[in-house]
């Protein structure tokens, strides 16, 4: 899957390049607009990522460019002006999703699972991993095919562990990915907590394997065979 | 006391000192007058009687004796080379029953060459009705003059101090974000025109300075978003590194918790920012009944989570002009509020009907005010996390859409309503 990254900063660029690249993408970047504009004429791509503001334009001409191109790529913003109208102009002209900086790695990363799904399978769609079978759209989980009762947070988040797979997710990520702004909550580490411990159990009890480890003080790490 | 009212009260302090000064010395200046004119008066008459007496075909006479009212003659054996004497002297008047003062004249003279006393007598004006005159007509006098003032100052007060309270009135009013340069009308009075121009400049050299202080932080804010983005990422690669050891995660943890909380305190702030721009111009209407059923519905799980009581009672469905992402933020910040500031198995009461909505919550109770809660980075000393800004934006919000907004404390139970 090729995945093409417009992003000025260069530190926060590489960052996600060498993450996603880790997550078995391919992925290409570039820093500026006008480098963007040649890559997506002469590349074919899964999916751009684009900050809204580059040193010699802006993001939201790219994605008009992609959609000028009748591209199938999948677009994702990322900007730190987290500006509404931004926002909303950019999923009006055809962008997929909007991310604000400073965002987490496994985030973008579940984002663009979501979308990559949602793209290629026109909605008919499983993630299997081990005896571990997801239906994102029908929101339905499975053990060895044995349907497990998760309630929507729950879901969420198995969803979530299995996008980032063997990969530490820090409280904070999770709680963000789960409940957004509100994190500011104090005690939304406890609810990542309980919805784990109920999380886990519900495999455990439906005979699956406890994929999910305790990454002491940091988080959790949902561990594959 | 206003300014005139001061002023006049010292002229008319001051006038009624002269006044009385003003009286003595009118009633010593025309007592002096009196006393002159009747000594002329007395020497005058004087001349006459003596000529009476050379003329006057009299012998013989008795060694006392007047020939007209208050004129007596008497032999006298006394020195005819002494002067005549002039002096005040009191005489009982049978009629008033009372003592009259006259001015006599006593002289030595030969008549006939038999010495006689003569005394000649006019007389005077009682000082005391004299003093009960000038008295009177001073107060008269006085009490124009108090009229006259307070009509000069009503006068003063209405018209020429008009530009005075106009400037105190914008000066009241003025909002240091308000948009325009604050302006006063034209005067000729030199002074006001002075205070004017000078507080007109004031006022927008500290425009100046505020908003460059503004766009100061806001850029701040605002470029501190990607090396933060940048922090994170980092820390995140960091932290997928297999070689890394427990107590270095630690650290990497503790950083990352850092950039975190400085990241969300820099959204609020930005926020707050945003707000006192009024960057949100759309206003819509809103039902508060749905707002609230919506968030609720978003926090319920939170809510069940840190088993609170849940009590709902919505009897109106009141509507108020609202941006909606502000008004999101602000249900979802006092929501959310209750919950974080709750305390274990504790309740959360909804209250809302046509004119207010009110969120009790329990939690600790606290001797400090309330309203403190609505300042930036005031905050319960349990939550060192929570970035202190929620309520800042509650109020701000509150405030841009003219809500006004209550807070508090009864023992245990906080309570705040936003009055529509």
């Amino acid at each position: 899957m090729k995945i093409l990254l417009v992003e000025d900063e260069k530190p926060l660029s590489e960052s996600i390049e060498t993450y996603l690249k880790q997550e078995g993408y391919l992925c290409e970047s570039v820093l500026d607009y006008a480098n963007a504009d040649d890559r997506i004429v002469l590349h074919e791509y899964d999916c751009v990522i684009v900050d809204i503001s580059l040193p010699d334009g802006t993001g939201l001409d790219i994605i008009r460019d992609l959609k000028a191109m009748e591209s199938p790529a999948g677009i994702i913003i990322i900007s730190a002006r987290n500006a509404v109208e931004d926002k909303i102009e950019g999923l009006e002209i055809g962008a997929d999703d909007y991310l604000s900086k400073p965002f987490s790695l496994p985030e973008l990363n579940a984002r663009i699972k979501a979308l990559m799904r949602r793209r290629n399978f026109g909605g008919q769609n499983e993630i299997i991993c081990d005896e571990i079978k997801i239906q994102p759209d029908s929101h339905q989980a499975f053990i060895q095919n044995q349907m497990i009762d998760l309630t929507h947070k729950e879901f969420e988040l198995l969803l979530f562990l299995l996008s980032n797979k063997n990969r530490i997710l820090t409280k904070e990520t999770i709680a963000e990915h789960l409940w957004e702004d509100n994190i500011d909550l104090t005690d939304s580490f406890d609810f990542v907590y309980t919805h784990i411990k109920n999380l886990r159990k519900k495999i455990r009890v439906a005979g699956g394997k406890d994929y999910i480890r305790t990454v002491y003080g940091i988080g959790y790490k949902f561990v594959t065979p | 006391m206003r300014l005139l009212t001061k002023t006049t009260m010292y002229y008319l302090l001051s006038t009624l000192g002269i006044f009385l000064l003003g009286g003595v010395i009118f009633y010593l200046v025309l007592m002096s007058i009196i006393d002159n004119e009747v000594d002329e008066k007395l020497v005058f008459h004087k001349g006459q009687i003596l000529q009476k007496l050379d003329t006057g075909n009299w012998d013989g006479a008795d060694s006392f004796f007047s020939i007209e009212k208050n004129v007596h003659i008497r032999s006298t054996t006394g020195n005819l080379g002494a002067p005549d004497r002039i002096r005040d002297t009191l005489i009982y008047d049978p009629l008033e029953k009372e003592y009259m003062p006259y001015r006599q004249l006593v002289t030595l003279q030969q008549i006939h060459g038999k010495p006689y006393q003569i005394t000649i007598r006019e007389p005077l004006v009682e000082s005391e009705s004299l003093t009960e005159g000038i008295a009177y007509s001073l107060i008269a006098l006085f009490l124009i003059l108090i009229i006259v003032l307070l009509f000069v100052h009503n006068r003063i007060t209405n018209r020429l101090w008009v530009p005075f309270y106009n400037a105190l009135d914008r000066l009241k009013n003025y909002e240091i974000n308000q948009p325009e340069n604050l302006h006063f009308d034209e005067t000729n009075v030199r002074e006001f025109e002075e205070l004017n121009r000078n507080l007109s400049q004031m006022t927008s050299r500290i425009r100046e300075d505020y908003r460059n202080l503004k766009e100061f932080t806001e850029n701040v804010s605002h470029e501190i978003q990607t090396p933060l983005a940048i922090i994170k990422s980092k820390l995140e690669l960091l932290m997928q590194s297999e070689e890394a050891q427990p107590d270095q995660m630690n650290l990497i943890q503790s950083s990352y918790q850092a950039a975190n909380r400085l990241s969300k305190l820099n959204q609020a702030l930005i926020l707050l920012a945003k707000i006192e721009n009024q960057e949100f111009p759309e206003i819509t209407i809103i039902h508060v009944n749905d707002l609230v059923e919506k968030h609720l519905e978003y926090f319920r799980e939170l809510i069940d989570l840190r088993e609170l009581d849940l009590q709902i009672n919505m009897t109106a469905d009141p509507v108020v002009s609202l941006n909606p992402s502000l008004g999101d933020i602000l249900i979802s910040n006092l929501i959310s509020n209750a919950i974080k500031h709750n305390v274990e198995r504790g309740s959360i009461g909804i209250n809302l009907n046509e004119k207010a909505l009110t969120i009790i919550n329990t939690g600790e109770a606290t001797d400090r005010d309330p309203s403190q809660f609505f300042h930036r980075f005031t905050k319960d000393g349990n939550h060192t996390d929570s970035t202190g800004l929620g309520l800042s934006i509650v109020w701000k919000i509150c405030k841009l859409f003219s809500i006004e907004i209550q807070y508090s404390i009864q023992d245990n139970l906080h309570i705040i309503s936003l009055v529509f």
